[in-house]
């Protein structure tokens, strides 16, 4: 060896020991003829011993190193993850020595900033999402307030005139039926009662009084559900017994159900829940009246009550003809009915959403048309501690 | 006593309201009824009036159904008072249950069997209590009779 070259190899070995990656010099076995300061460091830091420096290099590059002294092989990187670092490895050739140059890099860095600005990402976007969600249920919540109000002052205007012309039909039907009376008593001569103008006269104020009557029930049962829609706030708050609830609603549509529907309770063990009792027998008269109505022969209607946790599940199920697929995203909004117009004002399920929801509890729906329908309702016990 | 001389007094801003019940009454009782719009003109005329049932609104414009009842019950405190009141008002209704000792209230839309059965058990009490003073003042004179012809005797024994 001259003195030159003795010195330019120690010049190598110098740059190798100063350069701030961790630098190794192996053979193509993989086995380390040398490796920088660097390069221990980094040793320390994945807990490899110093000699077994080997270790570190990635598995299968020792058949990539023999292939890369054959032909016009190129430098190669690879990529391991060594007890959580990430390393990137650059092997170049030594042609005299048929050594290798590896570079290490650590990119662990890197790595973890990335991955914490793409969990930060997903963060963001959940957030947004949420906010989103919630903006949508202001919107609605704020739209039924608003609605509520409207409903509430238009129920109310019409509720004097419609009083008044409910009060007078009832006056024409007796003055009419009087009339009757009195064509009808001994008193009157027979030329009038059987005058055929006066027959008819009687005949169509009697038909078109009946007809009054109907329209004008109809428009109070409506005027009713709006004022129950609107004001949902004015019982108070007490721990009420479900049963009770469920027993004494049962009572009212009992007329709905006569001997065409087989009635099953399944009642679990129930404690008193913190409710609006008057709310929820609203929710369960609507429940069962629907039962009923998905029921136009015969049918069973099960009500089955549990207590489970923190919470009590009343599930009302019936065999009736049940909901089509594509309405049963739509049953719960207000306005919405397949009863036909005078049948269902539309709002007896939307009603029961936002009761049950200020109860904080849940309520869903399973159907399958042909086979019946069930609505489970989810409370808390106690709504305050919920 | 005869339906017809008994006298009833009707308050409701609205006109429609008093046509309705008045004509009710025309064709099944024989009250006497007096309609006003302004509970504020009907308390002008009560002294006038001679009433023995009183029927009133609650959200009307110049005084509200509660207080006219009240002011009808500082002058007339026998005669029963009845609310008609729409369903958003019943929460002071029921409050003015106690508060203005109502006799009744009535719902609008009201049911017209409902108010006659509501008017006669009204107006029975009314006369109840008429029977009732008129019983006591018998009661007083006998008894005054009593003290004074037991004063005679005692004179006389004397």
């Amino acid at each position: 060896m001259t003195e030159s070259t003795r010195n330019a190899s120690e010049d190598v070995a110098e740059l190798v020991e100063a350069c701030p990656f961790p630098v190794i010099q192996c053979d193509v076995q993989g086995r380390v003829l040398l490796a920088n300061t660097a390069c221990l460091s980094l040793l320390e830091i994945v807990n490899i011993p110093h000699d077994e420096a080997s270790r570190i290099l990635p598995e299968g590059c020792i058949a990539q190193l023999e292939a890369m002294f054959h032909g016009k092989a190129r430098p190669f990187e690879l990529k391991r993850e060594l007890d959580g670092r990430f390393l990137e490895f650059t092997f170049a050739p030594i042609r005299s020595k048929k050594h290798v140059l590896v570079t290490i890099y650590d990119r662990t860095e890197q790595r973890f900033t990335a991955l914490w600005m793409n969990n930060y990402a997903r963060e963001l976007e959940e957030v947004n999402r949420q906010m989103l969600q919630a903006q949508a249920h202001l919107v609605q919540s704020e739209k039924m307030a608003s609605l509520g109000q409207l409903v509430a002052g238009i129920a109310h205007e019409i509720n004097t005139p419609v009083g008044s012309i409910n009060s007078n039909n009832d006056i024409l039907i007796r003055s009419v039926s009087k009339m009757r009376e009195f064509f009808n008593c001994e008193q009157c001569p027979v030329d009038v009662r059987e005058n055929p103008y006066v027959v008819k006269l009687m005949r169509v104020l009697e038909e078109i009084n009946h007809n009054n009557r109907i329209a004008c029930d109809r428009i109070i049962n409506i005027i009713s559900s709006l004022r129950n829609f609107a004001r949902l706030d004015e019982a108070e708050r007490r721990r009420a017994n479900i049963h009770e609830g469920l027993d004494s609603s049962l009572i009212l549509v009992h007329h709905q159900l006569k001997n065409r529907i087989e009635i099953v309770k399944d009642y679990g063990d129930l404690p008193e829940i913190e409710c609006f009792p008057n709310q929820l027998n609203q929710v369960f008269m609507n429940l069962l009246v629907n039962a009923a109505q998905a029921m136009p022969r015969r049918g069973t209607l099960t009500i089955k009550t549990l207590h489970v946790g923190n919470e009590v599940q009343v599930r009302i199920s019936d065999t009736g003809v049940g909901i089509p697929r594509e309405n049963m995203r739509k049953i719960f909004d207000p306005g919405f009915t397949t009863k036909g117009v005078g049948v269902g004002t539309g709002l007896g399920l939307s009603i029961c959403y936002k009761i049950i929801q200020d109860h904080r509890g849940r309520i869903t729906v399973e159907s399958e048309v042909g086979r019946g329908t069930a609505f489970t309702i989810t409370l808390p016990v106690s709504i305050s501690t919920s | 006593m005869p339906e017809s001389d008994i006298t009833i007094l009707l308050v409701d801003d609205e006109e429609m309201v008093l046509t309705s019940i008045r004509s009710f009454l025309a064709i099944e009782t024989d009250y006497r009824v007096h309609t006003f719009t302004s509970p504020v003109k009907a308390l002008h005329e009560l002294d006038r009036l001679n009433i023995d049932l009183v029927i009133s609104d609650y959200l009307m414009p110049d005084m509200d159904g509660i207080t006219f009842l009240g002011k009808v019950k500082e002058k007339f405190p026998q005669v029963p008072r009845i609310l008609l009141t729409g369903y958003a008002d019943k929460e002071n209704a029921i409050k003015a249950i106690n508060d203005v000792g109502l006799y009744q209230y009535i719902e609008k839309p009201w049911n017209n069997d409902d108010l006659k059965l509501i008017i006669r058990n009204g107006l029975e009490k009314t006369i109840l209590l008429k029977r009732l003073e008129e019983k006591i003042r018998e009661v007083e004179r006998a008894q005054n009779e009593l003290t004074e012809v037991q004063k005679q005797i005692l004179r006389i024994f004397a």
